[in-house]
């Protein structure tokens, strides 16, 4: 495997909460460009896999390499500027709830983007907010969205730095149907329209259908499939039906 | 028995050594770049200048209580004109250190603690760590250092304001002129007992900041969390303060 080819590398990866095993010996890695799609049912430990990879759990074995870097031996300046790099989008959105939609993006702005001028900010936030269809919104609280638009804004501050990855923690989980076909559709148009690589956790198979370049299934501690949507298709009943 | 004092002891210091990493964590992080002043300034403003009203009235009515019920008792031994240095020294000395440090644990820890738990179980903390800012600078050592600035300047008000409301006791039983209470007052008063009680202010800021604050990082366990945090915040401060002021009320008559 060429190193230089994957930006983010996930080798060996163990992690358990007290005598319970979440995930063994995980190893994966993602293309630039590349959407990849982590399914499997609840508690399969999806989101500790995501949550390893950012370094907000840190693992009992194995390594996380983003863009060449080992990033539990990272010191915690370098961590937070390849964290810059790399979007999250939290299952319930995470919303700064003291901050309105505007105020969420704008503080993150402000402290990484320091030769933007206040003109140039409200341009680029506007930009953001059009994308996620929130232009409408920015003056509300947290607290005055749906769960829909609280999801939108999660993506719209995952996007504001401009990242190369963005992580993606269950984005549809708890909306309905439209509303996750839209969510997934704008998932998709950011990778095609700002070449970004994402990684997906969801159980939701048609946003991994409309997302997906590549799709990997957790089971048990383990990645049992990895291939291409359709493939995954043709043997998912027999995957879900084995737990 | 003997097992559950083991496991008990064994939780309370590791969790000692966690409060001692913890603050080695926010002194180190707090001299890093980026600055962050305003939100310094504005944790300076919610914990100092909004504690104001509460501080006022306690510390006018304590002033005016002490006056009002030494009275009789110094009257009766003719020494009324003592009254004046005697307030102004417990209250220097002893009353309002504590008194404010315990208000403002009721104010400002519970206020600290409940918003950092908060945030914690509500993923806020995380998001902002995963958007490269530095959360213990941001988020704690803002805090910890607003409540160690602030309540000195605090400790310092309340003096003033239980100093004249002992004055308005004692001019309604004796119509004493105050620049008479003034010089009455400062006559007991020396260095060694002012410096001392304003150096453990200090102390009690810094213990009160960081004991909020770590209590609310560390939350676990969702809204049932947030309130076993502030209560513990709460107890775990206000216990600080009495234990600073037993060490320092000891070194202080040592060296002083």
């Amino acid at each position: 495997m060429n190193n230089n080819e994957y930006i983010i590398v996930v080798k060996d990866l163990n992690k358990s909460f007290g005598n319970q095993q979440v995930l063994e010996n995980i190893n994966f890695s993602l293309k630039k460009n590349d959407n990849l799609v982590i399914l499997g049912r609840s508690g399969t430990g999806k989101t500790v896999l995501l949550k390893c990879i950012i370094g907000l759990i840190k693992p009992d074995k194995g390594e996380v390499i983003i863009y060449n870097n080992p990033i539990f031996k990272l010191d915690n300046n370098k961590l937070r500027n390849i964290r810059k790099k790399i979007g999250f989008v939290f299952q319930n959105a995470a919303l700064f709830d003291y901050f309105t939609v505007y105020e969420n993006l704008k503080f993150l702005l402000d402290r990484n983007f320091f030769d933007m001028n206040d003109d140039e900010k409200h341009a680029h936030i506007m930009s953001i907010l059009e994308k996620v269809g929130l232009e409408k919104s920015y003056t509300k609280y947290p607290e005055e969205l749906s769960g829909g638009m609280k999801k939108r804004a999660g993506i719209a501050r995952a996007l504001i730095l401009n990242p190369e990855i963005v992580l993606y923690d269950e984005p549809t989980a708890g909306l309905d149907y439209y509303t996750s076909l839209e969510i997934s559709k704008l998932i998709k148009n950011l990778k095609d329209y700002h070449n970004t690589s994402s990684i997906i956790v969801t159980h939701d198979l048609k946003c991994a259908e409309i997302t997906a370049d590549k799709v990997m299934v957790l089971s048990k501690k383990n990645i049992i499939f990895e291939g291409l949507f359709n493939e995954f298709m043709d043997i998912a009943d027999k995957i879900f039906s084995n737990g | 028995m003997k097992k559950f004092i083991e496991n008990k002891s064994y939780y309370f210091y590791a969790d000692f050594g966690k409060l001692f990493d913890f603050s080695y964590d926010v002194i180190k992080n707090a001299f890093e770049k980026p600055s962050e002043r305003k939100e310094l300034l504005k944790q300076m403003y919610l914990c100092g200048y909004k504690s104001l009203p509460l501080i006022s009235v306690t510390a006018f009515i304590v002033g005016l209580v002490l006056s009002v019920q030494s009275y009789p008792v110094l009257s009766t031994l003719g020494a009324e004109m003592w009254l004046p240095g005697m307030v102004l020294v417990s209250v220097v000395r002893e009353l309002g250190p504590v008194l404010t440090a315990l208000i403002f644990t009721g104010k400002v820890a519970s206020g600290f603690s409940a918003e950092l738990a908060t945030m914690k179980v509500t993923e806020q903390i995380d998001a902002l760590e995963v958007s490269g800012i530095n959360v213990i600078k941001y988020l704690v050592a803002t805090r910890v250092f607003a409540s160690f600035f602030m309540l000195p300047v605090l400790v310092l008000y309340t003096d003033f304001v239980s100093f004249i409301g002992a004055y308005a006791g004692m001019y309604n039983l004796e119509n004493l002129s105050f620049s008479l209470y003034i010089k009455k007052a400062f006559d007991f008063m020396s260095f060694s007992d002012f410096f001392p009680a304003f150096i453990k202010t200090f102390l009690f800021g810094y213990a009160i900041g960081i004991i909020a604050c770590y209590r609310g990082y560390y939350t676990t366990h969702g809204t049932k969390g947030v309130g076993n945090s502030v209560n513990i915040a709460v107890v775990q401060s206000s216990l600080a303060i009495f234990i600073i002021d037993l060490i320092v009320v000891q070194i202080s008559n040592l060296i002083l």
